[in-house]
């Protein structure tokens, strides 16, 4: 009757004073990584939310995840596109550590009954005018020679062009080629490709990620105008030893990779080699008989989990492109990258890269007895960069850190002999040291709206012992500027410097449950240039550092755009994307700019703006049999110079008003496949004289108004097919095959359609005639077979 | 680079290819071509005044009709031009126009503007004689025919600019190839050539292909016109506006124009002009091929 004791006012008061510390619910971090179970591989980009939707986050590009809870019981799901969705219960009582590993779906498992797995990055990701792909997706399109090429499938995005076969870079929202950041785990590649273009130096064997960043860039890159292509490596099975690779006609490739300490440790190493020139021997005319000309590439990684907090990572790229036929020729990219991963605490998280890379091009014949010349040409980079994560809460992650780059350009150092003497033609090394700062913040403001903000500061030093080259005025608007002092500095003297402030926003309204509406503004500074007055850009090219006279290219761009999918499981992605891109000191070239082996070579230079703008749509389908999409930009790209075509705009060298592909793949069963793209695009500018007239005689061309990219290209286009017989994975009884292999069957240019490069004119007797030179003119068959153990 | 652009040609010989095509080009400012090289023989000069005409058409270039058209020397001598048929050729054939070691000044007036320049009429060598020899076949010619040499020695002293010209039948030679201009006896100003006798390929015509070459009975022109530095640079841009075609269009650079020495007063584009105004003093020979009768070469044939 009487419950009312002592005791019981205890209990009573004690409840009661707990109740405000209950009202205030504690929050923890579960943090850890997420990994593929099949070999150990950490996953970047992997989703982890909880089932009733409330928290997420995602992977960082190490497998790296951070996510606050209040205290309570959850069901975490861990989700990565091509791997079984996996549950975990957890009861957050403390900050916790969290590693998993997800097993890949199995065949069986239909894609399209498994709950809780909707395809909805498209829309939810803060992050536009990016392009994910891992490397699974990468395989499924037809490629020349039929190996997998990372940079030919960035091709086919939106936003992406090249100006044809034979151009060694490519071209995202109407920037040149060196606006594109390239970045091979940290370290910046300058050359993306071997054999002029038709393969990229990234083996895909040894690639685990490729992200393209086309706009509303983050604080963290800096460097370049236009675009980030991040490219991330395997780390190498940790688990056991495995191995991939390919035979075809051209070349071939091999990759082993193997644990050195199992789940700890691991290495990778994969490798390339053509061997065209001496399969074509036989065919070739006499005087070509000792020609050699073949690439090849070899990337390698090892990395070490030391506890669980910290890991370090050692990788690098070793490519060459070699051409002789009596003297040599050849180019090639050399990186390596010494990262540092130190977990501070579960909201803290930092990474320390260092990396060293260098592009060099040498070209010789003879030798200083019997003879002859060399010139070689490169630019190194030395750099080393600390970069942090701190997730302060489920709202706000935020990034900070800093790079510092010191830059030695050689741009031409040449040496003839004749007569026993050797004769110097070098022109001097420059130098450059960049550095930069940045913070940014993501944050998410209520559900559907998710902002993104940062600030990077960056600067430049033009360095001694470069020389400063002072110029007067032009004595005509084709002509030279005269030389007026040449000074000499030491050794780390600062000739000028120049200072930037990036900002950087985007932001992601939800409209409703499967579309958004994203925007973006991100302001960018480049300080390297890649000198180029050639129809497209080559490995002799050069690039020069921002001097007194050369200024730090400035580019603005806004874009805007609307995400939304379709269909059952939102298997259907599309969307549309306007962009407006507007460049400062620009670079251009005087009709007879000597570029090469020349110190003087800024005397020719004209400086000016550009504007870039355009509309990319975009539709894919990511599910069943026929898997695919379908891209349409339709673009324009300009320059202004005062002594170009009367100060007017007129068409960059790589405008294309016009670019379309279609990609399409489709899975008869588990043993053949299918798959197919069609590409269109606008012809390419290239500048034409526009009048001709007789002197005695003789025709001779003229271009009044200094017009440039007054004429185009007839339209290109090509069809790629390829065919796939997949080996069995398993044996007649079930087990596991210990290697198994897959027959490739691939035409490239299948309708042999001769797209021109350049178009040149004779006019040798009388009126002139055009001719275009196509690089690819016929229909290029292969058959690879690639084989897994 | 000759070598660099064959051994990268032979990476894609066994795909590319070349085609003529159609191309669009967006129209240029027309403007007034002058082509205006005097020199002082006995016979009508003619300065020839055009439109210049848009790249790909196949038109005739239109006639210039000027006001008036005078060239005036340092003795105040005034030479005016004539054009009779309006065809845009402008004849003077009254006397002698140029005189070694005067200064002209071009005037022409018309569409509302004034055009101007100015030249120097330089010392040129004689012509001690021509050589010929029948060759049965040589480098460009798979056909026999007589080569013809000139024997001639290079000013002593100043830098001399030359133009060798060649007739054949009294026809001139007009081909780009065929635009031969040795600086004193070589091709530059540095060779040491200074007072030398005009040695190969100077001193003889190139024969590229049958039309070129010479038979017996027909007649063989060679003259040599003085330069000053300025012509013998325009000439050079004209040589230089040739493209490498196939791979080297890889590599190709934009079209650069030729300069010109022809001021306007105008301001506008289509008031600028193209071309040259040059005065040469010619020396000339011409003989008539007969069997047996010429002195042999100079130089060995093989």
């Amino acid at each position: 009757m009487s419950t009312m004791n002592f005791k019981n006012i205890k209990s009573w008061i004690s409840i009661a004073l707990m109740l405000p510390v209950l009202a205030v619910a504690q929050k923890f971090n579960v943090s850890g990584t997420v990994k593929d179970g099949a070999n150990g591989e950490t996953m970047i980009s992997a989703m982890i939310y909880t089932e009733d939707g409330n928290y997420g986050t995602a992977t960082n590009a190490y497998g790296y995840y951070s996510i606050e809870l209040p205290k309570g019981t959850y069901t975490l799901l861990f989700n990565y596109s091509g791997f079984a969705t996996l549950s975990k219960t957890i009861i957050v009582e403390g900050n916790m550590k969290l590693n998993v590993e997800l097993a890949a779906e199995t065949e069986e498992i239909d894609v399209v009954v498994v709950t809780g797995k909707r395809n909805t990055d498209n829309f939810k990701k803060v992050e536009m005018s990016t392009i994910e792909l891992d490397v699974k997706k990468i395989e499924k399109i037809p490629a020349l020679l039929g190996e997998a090429d990372v940079v030919k499938a960035v091709q086919l995005m939106p936003g992406v062009s090249t100006v044809g076969e034979g151009a060694t870079g490519f071209n995202v929202r109407g920037g040149g080629v060196d606006q594109n950041l390239i970045l091979l785990d940290e370290a910046p590649v300058f050359n993306s490709s071997h054999l002029f273009g038709f393969f990229s130096v990234f083996n895909a064997d040894a690639v685990k990620n490729v992200k393209l960043i086309k706009g509303g860039i983050p604080s963290q890159y800096g460097g370049r105008l236009s675009s980030v292509l991040d490219i991330r490596m395997r780390e190498g099975n940790k688990k056991k030893v495995s191995g991939q690779g390919g035979v075809g006609l051209l070349f071939s490739r091999f990759a082993i990779e193997a644990p050195l300490v199992k789940d700890k440790a691991s290495f990778i190493i994969a490798g390339r080699r053509s061997y065209a020139d001496i399969l074509a021997k036989p065919f070739l005319a006499d005087n070509f008989s000792d020609a050699k000309f073949y690439f090849y590439d070899l990337t390698a990684k090892v990395n070490y989990d030391i506890n669980e907090k910290n890991n370090v990572y050692l990788s690098g790229y070793f490519g060459r492109d070699v051409f002789a036929q009596g003297f040599g020729f050849n180019w090639g990219n050399q990186t390596a990258t010494a990262r540092w991963n130190h977990i501070f605490n579960n909201k803290l998280f930092m990474n320390m890269t260092t990396y060293y890379s260098n592009y060099d091009f040498k070209i010789g014949v003879g030798n200083q007895e019997e003879g002859g010349f060399q010139w070689k040409g490169n630019i190194k980079n030395y750099s080393a960069k600390p970069s942090f994560t701190y997730y302060l809460n489920n709202n706000n992650t935020i990034q900070f850190g800093g790079q510092s780059i010191l830059y030695e350009f050689a741009p031409g150092e040449s040496e003839f002999y004749a007569e026993g003497n050797k004769f110097d033609f070098s022109q001097d090394d420059r130098f450059g040291l960049e550095n930069a700062i940045y913070i940014g913040n993501e944050q998410k403001i209520k559900k559907g709206i998710i902002l993104k903000y940062g600030l990077r500061y960056s600067m430049y030093s033009y360095l001694g012992p470069s020389k400063e080259y002072i110029y007067g005025e032009r004595s005509s608007i084709t002509e030279s500027r005269d030389t007026l002092k040449v000074k000499s500095y030491n050794n780390g003297e600062f000739i000028k410097t120049y200072f930037n402030p990036e900002p950087r926003f985007s932001a992601k309204f939800d409209i409703d449950s499967v579309s958004s509406i994203k925007t973006s503004y991100n302001r960018m500074s480049q300080y390297i240039h890649l000198m180029s007055n050639t129809a497209a850009s080559t490995p002799l090219d050069f690039y020069s550092p921002t001097t007194n006279n050369v200024k730090p290219q400035l580019a603005d761009q806004i874009a805007l755009g609307y995400f939304r999918n379709f269909g059952k499981n939102l298997g259907w992605e599309t969307s549309v994307e306007g962009y407006y891109k507007f460049l400062q000191n620009q670079i251009g070239y005087i009709p007879t700019a000597a570029l090469q082996l020349n110190d003087y070579y800024e005397g020719d230079l004209y400086y000016g703006s550009g504007r870039a703008y355009g509309a990319e749509f975009f539709v894919r389908k990511n599910q069943g049999k026929l898997t695919g999409w379908l891209s349409l930009t339709l673009a324009k790209t300009e320059v202004k110079m005062d002594e170009v075509n009367n100060g007017d705009y007129y068409n960059n060298r790589f405008d294309k008003p016009v670019v379309s592909n279609l990609v399409l793949n489709y899975e008869f069963n588990k043993k053949y496949e299918m798959s197919a793209n069609f590409v269109y695009n606008t012809g390419a500018p290239f500048t034409s004289s526009s009048i001709n007239y007789g002197i005695q005689g003789v025709s001779v061309s003229h271009n009044p108004a200094n017009v440039r990219n007054n004429a185009r290209v007839p339209d290109y286009h090509r069809l790629d097919l390829s065919f796939t017989i997949h080996g069995n994975e398993e044996k007649k009884n079930g087990n596991k095959k210990l290697w198994h292999g897959d027959w490739v069957f691939s035409a490239y240019n299948t309708y042999a359609r001769r797209n021109a490069f350049t178009v040149y004119f004779e006019n040798e007797n009388g009126e002139p005639q055009a001719i275009k030179y196509s690089i690819v003119g016929t229909v290029i068959p292969s058959i690879t077979y690639n084989f897994k153990f | 680079m000759k070598k660099i652009f064959s051994a990268i040609a032979i990476v894609f010989s066994l795909t590319s290819c070349e085609d003529v095509i159609e191309v669009e080009v967006s129209d240029g400012a027309i403007q007034l071509v002058v082509d205006a090289f005097v020199n002082n023989l006995a016979e009508p000069q003619v300065i020839n005044l055009k439109s210049t005409k848009q790249f790909f058409d196949e038109v005739v270039q239109e006639a210039f009709i000027a006001d008036s058209v005078y060239i005036k020397d340092d003795l105040n001598n005034m030479y005016f031009f004539e054009d009779e048929l309006n065809d845009g050729n402008y004849t003077w054939d009254d006397s002698v126009l140029v005189h070694e070691g005067r200064t002209y000044a071009l005037m022409i007036k018309g569409n509302g503007v004034e055009y101007s320049s100015i030249n120097f009429a330089n010392p040129v060598p004689d012509i001690d004689s021509l050589n010929w020899e029948y060759s049965p076949k040589t480098i460009g010619a798979e056909n026999g025919g007589y080569l013809v040499e000139l024997v001639a020695r290079d000013l002593i002293g100043q830098a001399d600019y030359y133009w060798i010209r060649f007739k054949k039948n009294g026809v001139y030679d007009t081909r780009r190839a065929g635009l031969n201009l040795p600086v004193d006896g070589s091709f530059s100003e540095e060779s040491m050539a200074d007072g030398q006798l005009f040695i190969p390929p100077i001193s003889t015509f190139p024969m590229f292909n049958v039309e070129d070459s010479l038979g017996l009975k027909d007649t063989a022109t060679y003259e040599i016109w003085s330069l000053t530095e300025g012509t013998n640079g325009f000439w050079a841009e004209v040589l230089n506006q040739s493209i490498s075609g196939g791979i080297g269009a890889l590599f190709a650079t934009p079209t650069a124009n030729v300069k010109t020495n022809i001021i306007s007063t105008g301001t506008e584009l289509k008031d600028q002009a193209v071309g040259w105004f040059s005065t040469s003093v010619v020396s000339s020979k011409t003989i008539i091929i007969k069997e047996k009768e010429g002195e042999k070469l100079s130089f060995p044939l093989f």
